[in-house]
């Protein structure tokens, strides 16, 4: 059982990597909005584009 | 006497809030640092926390059957490491107000929760170095989770209570076309001030309010009125910020921008509704006080009884009493029914923003409808054909008008738009004469289709007075009228039913709108609502929701269109209809973007849903504390048994509150769509 000795800290420090990525995505702000992205494809954008030439 | 900035925050932060000076449109910033820290400590609980677990099973293997000693304090000793982190990091927030707590008077539930974690930390780390005695990483980690957790989901909800300023703001372009001596110029919309001239062309946003100085313009002032028809403003005529120009060039003098513009106005009654808290959280924050105050004398005094009869087990008795009254499941309770809720809501077409919502939507409270957009399409349709020409008929006529109208950018030629086999006509020689109508030949003959007057001069009948109630097309052509077409804005299809639905579930319906009295009647006979007002200006409405509330009944407020914001912010509840407007968005308790009606009604019968299974969160919760207390304070409970105990009571409550999920009511008949069907 000593390779526990072993294999637990290693294990550790995978984890403190993986944070250490969290800590990253979260800064560059990736959690950010999660909400908007699901209900952007539901909403409608109905503005239609500016006429180019103005009526008479 | 003027005060300092500094002082004032000082002095806001020795009260225990933490002040932040912010810029007009930038509030949003110090909620998605916090959100962001929030997000960084509870990833640390949590990875933190398998890890502990993995350990405390070894520990608790070797307990019973057998560990070597070196092994032992292995494991201690990576529990100890894996734990640090979790109490010098992510309970942080615990004990920076557990001591504001303290300092000012006020204790809260961050007093005992800190006192648990300091403690039980404090005794495992003392065990770990000399060797001997218990551990309790395994709860404290767990502990700590937990109740971030439970944190974290309370916070969320209250930020989204905040970004309505952003959406305010980002109404508003960027950049404008400044005219500065004759000379055109883009410039920042920061950049302006009073006295400058902008122009406008169509398609733009009005930057800021001002005076139109020459041309005309067609706009869609839905900032203000909420009303689908634009609005002609010529030389001399005011013009607001966020208007948007349908049509026309015109030179604007600006005589307000920023947040002295009506705009601005806007959000800020907004902001000053919603700063509006609720007794009931008072009430709430003051018994919890006294709640806790009992609770640290009942594990003092626990500590003390068992320091003298059984001074080894007092440790342990007093943990299992302070980790066990800790109202994890109490504080679960609402949270974890709101989000099922809100789920089960989301499949039905409804985008539940603020939990507030369920708890207003009781039997006897009065729900208040705007009538543009909300009640009727918001779109103007063709309901009513009177044809005078009897060689036409009413096809013929639509198909002729719809030839005519075909193109124009008009508003009400929107009404003719769905006409069908309007291609059989060859239109030539078409031209638009603003603000009166359209002119055109079809087979060779002259057809002028829009105002009364403008048609009269091809026809040569007389002209008739504009309707006050209603909005009238004629088409005529050289031999005389042809028909006169009634455009109006169609109730929705489901208003009727949504209505004596939510009527007969106990609500009391209203309308309040700001079209003309006589169309908002009839609109209000056509559903059978007794109670209505029309022609209200916004100020009027949000004065109306506050006479009701004045009479103590609550109110929810479904709406849609920006000048709606301040209405829906002032009611206790509010809907909004139209995902378009962005405040709306913000102001709303919730929105249903398939803008179907119905789905109103099932929102009031998963509310009565959702109160009742948080009653019975809240009774459970309640129930195993009570019954809890005794047994740790007697020293049934070890502390791993007290944080088992706490996380499955914990778990029968979120379990519970998963039984929302597949609520269905009576009004949830088929037709309701998903989401993503409901977007027409």
């Amino acid at each position: 059982m000593s390779i526990l000795y072993l294999l637990i800290p290693l294990g550790l420090l995978l984890l403190g990597l993986a944070v250490a990525a969290f800590f990253w995505a979260v800064g560059s702000g990736q959690f950010d909005d999660l909400d908007s992205p699901a209900m952007r494809v539901v909403l409608d954008d109905d503005r239609r584009p500016p006429p180019d030439s103005e009526a008479p | 006497a003027e005060a300092p900035l500094s002082e004032l925050l000082e002095r806001i932060a020795a009260l225990g809030f933490r002040p932040q000076p912010t810029v007009y449109g930038e509030r949003s910033l110090g909620a998605r640092e916090h959100y962001r820290q929030a997000l960084k400590r509870l990833l640390v609980a949590a990875a933190a926390g398998m890890q502990v677990m993995m350990f405390a099973v070894a520990l608790y293997a070797g307990a019973f059957s057998g560990i070597e000693r070196d092994m032992e304090q292995f494991f201690r000793a990576v529990s100890l490491l894996v734990a640090t982190p979790v109490v010098f990091y992510s309970a942080r927030p615990f004990f920076a107000g557990a001591l504001r707590g303290l300092r000012t008077g006020r204790p809260g539930m961050d007093v005992p929760v800190a006192l648990a974690i300091g403690i039980a930390y404090t005794a495992s780390l003392l065990a770990t170095l000399s060797g001997s005695g218990e551990v309790y990483f395994d709860s404290v980690v767990m502990f700590v989770l937990f109740l971030s957790v439970a944190r974290f989901l309370e916070m969320r909800s209250r930020h989204r209570a905040e970004s309505h300023v952003a959406a305010l703001a980002s109404l508003l372009p960027d950049d404008v076309v400044r005219i500065r001596a004759g000379v055109r110029e883009r410039c920042d919309i920061d950049a302006l001030a009073g006295g400058d001239c902008i122009a406008v062309a169509p398609g733009d946003v009005v930057a800021a309010d001002g005076i139109v100085v020459d041309g005309e313009l067609e706009l869609d002032e839905a900032v203000l009125s909420g009303e689908s028809q634009p609005v002609r403003r010529g030389t001399g005529a005011a013009v607001i910020a966020g208007a948007q120009n349908r049509a026309g060039h015109a030179t604007v003098r600006v005589t307000a921008t920023g947040a002295g513009t009506r705009l601005a106005e806007i959000g800020r009654l907004i902001e000053s509704a919603q700063a509006d808290r609720p007794p009931v959280v008072v009430l709430a924050d003051r018994i919890a006080m006294h709640f806790v105050a009992g609770l640290l004398l009942l594990a003092a005094g626990v500590g003390l009884f068992w320091w003298f009869a059984d001074p080894a087990r007092a440790l342990p008795i007093v943990l299992a009493t302070l980790v066990v009254t800790c109202p994890c499941a109490l504080a679960l309770a609402t949270p974890a029914a709101l989000a099922s809720a809100a789920t089960r809501l989301a499949e039905r077409g409804l985008l539940l923003i603020r939990a507030r919502l369920l708890s207003v939507l009781t039997p006897g409270t009065v729900i208040v409808f705007d009538k543009t957009g909300t009640l009727t399409r918001g779109q103007p349709t063709v309901t009513q054909v009177d044809v005078v020409d009897a060689r036409e008929t009413t096809t013929t006529a639509l198909a002729l008008a719809a030839a005519i109208e075909d193109g124009s950018e008009h508003v009400l030629a929107r009404a003719f738009a769905d006409v069908p086999a309007a291609a059989a006509h060859a239109v030539s020689a078409r031209q638009t004469v603003a603000g009166a109508g359209v002119a055109a030949t079809i087979d060779g003959v002259r057809y002028r289709i829009g105002r009364a007057d403008f048609v009269a001069e091809l026809t040569g009948l007389p002209g008739e007075p504009p309707d006050d109630e209603q909005t009238l097309v004629y088409l005529g052509r050289d031999g005389g009228l042809v028909a006169v077409f009634t455009i109006g804005d169609a109730l929705r299809a489901d208003a009727a039913e949504a209505l004596t639905a939510l009527t007969g579930a106990g609500f009391e319906v209203a309308i309040a709108s700001g079209d003309r009295p006589g169309v908002v009647a009839k609109a209000a006979a056509a559903l059978g609502v007794e109670h209505w007002h029309g022609g209200l200006t916004p100020e009027a409405k949000v004065g109306f929701v506050r006479s009701l509330r004045a009479d103590g009944r609550r109110v929810v407020m479904v709406g849609d269109g920006i000048n709606d914001a301040p209405v829906l912010a002032a009611a206790d509840g509010s809907v909004a209809m139209d995902a378009g407007t962005a405040l709306a968005r913000a102001s709303a308790d919730a929105i249903v973007p398939g803008k179907r009606l119905l789905t109103l009604a099932e929102l009031a019968a998963i509310a009565a849903a959702t109160r009742r299974i948080v009653r019975q969160n809240l009774a459970w919760a309640l129930g195993y504390n009570l019954a809890a207390i005794p047994l740790a304070a007697s020293g049934w409970l070890a502390p791993w048994m007290a944080a088992i105990g706490m996380s499955a009571s914990s778990l029968i409550v979120v379990v519970n509150a998963l039984r929302l999920r597949r609520y269905r009511s009576a009004a949830g008949t088929a037709a309701a769509p998903a989401l993503a069907e409901a977007a027409t």
